[in-house]
């Protein structure tokens, strides 16, 4: 890490800023510590605009809504997207596929997809965000408001007023 | 890069549980309480719209009859646990809407032993990024499901916990007729979001979805749609989904309507649409595909006389068929249409105008530059039309491949003699010069769902449909 005194070392740490090089800490809120780049944390706007805002970088930034399997995943994909930059198309495509595998993980594990995506949403990670809610929209797409429920474990907790109004949509000629 | 790993790996258990804040003795008043507040829980009937919907992507045919078969099943069922008494389980409550055969019931809630919280492993922390409303909201609505709950979920709830965003970011990718029957039915959470944000219904996709037309009230849906985007509707598309009520409806809701697309709009009337479309003052995109009823009565002057910034314009018709009746005007459709002046582009299908309504569009829309004229076999390029159409970018003519285009192409009709004896399009004499039409390669574009064995909905004729329809409203 950047000490930040003196002119030389300031100097260092600009460059180092430039260069997407310097190292940032992220905490779960299991205490776990995790270093990653500045380009890989600025996938997340919430801490972008604490870096960018002369934050605390240094003491590093404790998530506490966020767990260690969750966060270490999150740094997965942000890494992927904010440590390279694909020019060509392979290397598009090979983003592309990551996005592919990444979400067809979470997928299959629908409490982990839900948790990422809750950080997705704090940490605001746009690219992630859409990537976890087009999975979700996927399967929903095509179920009966039951089998959603199902496959999500959501309680039906509709009031009478609801129903009445999705009888009236369903009816009104 | 690899993390730093200075402690060891928390128990799934626990990193399974980190946002629930409540103590066990809060969370019971609680679950007592909300419990309390419910709804009766058995109804005597399952409310139908609630027990069957469904709407099938047009390639799960199979899996529909599978569903309506369970369903069927589920309705006959007594379901003897639904006559449990009022009961704090959540799980019971849920019974009368649920269409599974008890063995899988049972299978399911079998893993609701693996559910039980544990305290947050780290209360410790020292919060720098403070919790987004999204967690405070976890707070107020969460309802301890982790407790006496299985089904693989624990402790995350798709429902209130979901930040609103994020459950908006989920509807903004659904379709609006899967937000309606589906989505939109789910919980309350998720239809407050899909009921109380305009923004998500400023482009109402009412597309794709024909198929439920026999079922379903589309138009209905079509107007809890409008009513939903609370005149910030831009854009209107509706298979199927709009009749002149629903035209006047969306006129009055949506001022500023820009698009507007109708498909298979069978209801709709040349008179009507004439006077519906007076409402639409700002419309740049308007199609009409497959309405048979409309086209007629100089209704396409009225479009170009109300819709002055109309830019693009569509009317596609089933198919080619040579009218030669004494006082039919080829061109009275396309007179009407050289009235939008300021039209970029332009596709007629199977349209019986001539050169003479071609040249007329040609000459008053000076800005046309993508022209698509296949199957308007009336049509016969000349050297006058070829000179005219040199300032066109995009140019599909009568005789072109019809690979790309997204309806099913039926074959041109030439001879007026078995116009009126049969719709079968095998009786029907066809065949232009050199023209060759597989139409088996546009059978997978509809993929109509059998209601008999070996018999396609979309291949009776319309006055059978008609009859079909209404034998299931009787039915209902």
């Amino acid at each position: 890490m950047a000490s930040g005194s003196g002119a030389a070392a300031a100097a260092a740490d600009a460059e180092e800023k430039e260069s997407g090089s310097r190292m940032i800490t992220l905490t779960s809120n299991e205490g776990k510590a995790f270093v990653v780049t500045e380009a890989s944390a600025r996938q997340s706007a919430t801490i972008r605009s604490m870096v960018d805002d002369g934050g605390c970088v240094d003491k590093g930034f404790p998530l506490p809504n966020v767990d260690s399997k969750t966060l270490a995943r999150v740094i997965q994909y942000s890494d992927e997207h904010g440590n390279k930059e694909p020019h060509t198309v392979d290397e598009r495509a090979a983003l592309a596929k990551f996005d592919r595998d990444f979400i067809a993980e979470l997928d299959a594990d629908k409490a982990f997809l839900y948790d990422v995506t809750m950080a997705a949403n704090y940490l605001h990670i746009q690219g992630l965000l859409a990537l976890t809610t087009q999975c979700v929209a996927d399967t929903i797409k095509g179920k009966t408001p039951e089998e959603i429920r199902t496959a999500f474990g959501i309680e039906y907790d509709l009031t009478a007023q609801d129903e009445k109004e999705i009888k009236e949509e369903d009816t009104h000629a | 890069m690899p993390p730093l790993d200075p402690q060891p790996e928390v128990e799934r258990n626990q990193a399974e549980m980190p946002y629930d804040p409540l103590p066990d003795i809060l969370r019971k008043l609680r679950d007592a309480q909300t419990a309390a507040a419910l709804p009766n829980p058995n109804p005597p009937e399952p409310h139908p719209q609630l027990a069957t919907p469904s709407f099938p992507t047009t390639t799960d045919t199979a899996s529909r009859r599978r569903r309506r078969h369970r369903d069927a099943a589920a309705a006959s069922d007594p379901q003897p646990e639904a006559e449990v008494e009022d009961t704090t389980d959540r799980a019971e409550l849920e019974l009368p809407y649920d269409p599974l055969p008890d063995i899988l019931r049972e299978l399911r809630l079998a893993p609701r032993a693996a559910a039980l919280p544990s305290p947050n492993p780290n209360p410790n922390h020292n919060p720098a990024i403070p919790s987004s409303t999204t967690s405070r909201r976890r707070r107020r609505h969460g309802r301890g499901r982790g407790r006496g709950r299985g089904r693989g979920e624990e402790a995350r709830d798709w429902a209130a916990g979901l930040p609103r965003e994020a459950i908006l970011a989920v509807l903004s990718k659904l379709d609006h007729i899967e937000i309606l029957m589906g989505a939109g039915q789910v919980c309350r959470a998720w239809r407050r979001a899909a009921r109380d944000e305009p923004e998500l219904w400023r482009r109402i996709d009412m597309l794709n979805h024909a198929e439920l037309s026999f079922e379903l009230n589309l138009f209905g849906m079509a107007q809890a749609a409008v009513r939903r985007s609370a005149g910030q509707c831009e854009a209107f598309w509706g298979e199927y989904a709009a009749d002149e009520d629903l035209l006047h409806f969306l006129g009055d809701r949506a001022p500023c309507l820009k698009s507007l697309r109708l498909i298979s709009c069978f209801d709709i009337l040349d008179e009507g649409f004439s006077a519906a479309v007076k409402k639409f003052p700002l419309l740049e995109e308007l199609e009409l595909t497959l309405c048979d009823n409309l086209g007629e009565n100089d209704v396409f002057k009225a479009v170009g006389k109300a819709c002055p910034q109309l830019k693009r314009f569509r009317l596609s018709k089933r198919c080619f068929y040579n009218y030669k009746h004494s006082g039919y005007n080829k061109d009275e459709q396309a007179l009407g249409i050289a009235t939008m002046h300021e039209l970029r582009s332009l596709q007629l299908f199977a349209n019986n105008l001539s050169n003479e309504g071609l040249k007329a569009i040609l000459d008053n829309c000076p800005f046309l530059e993508s022209l698509d004229i296949r199957h308007c076999f009336n049509v016969s390029m000349d050297d006058t039309l070829r000179v005219k159409c040199a300032r066109i970018k995009t140019l599909r003519l009568p005789y072109d491949s019809t690979d790309d285009y997204d309806f099913k192409v039926h074959k041109p009709i030439w001879s007026g003699a078995d116009f009126f004896s049969d719709s079968d399009d095998d009786d029907c004499v066809y065949g232009g010069p050199d023209y060759i039409l597989d139409s088996d390669e546009y059978d997978d574009y509809c993929d109509p769902y059998r209601y008999l064995d070996g018999v396609y909905e979309d291949e009776l004729d319309e006055e059978d449909r008609m009859m079909l329809k209404a034998m299931r409203m009787f039915l209902k």
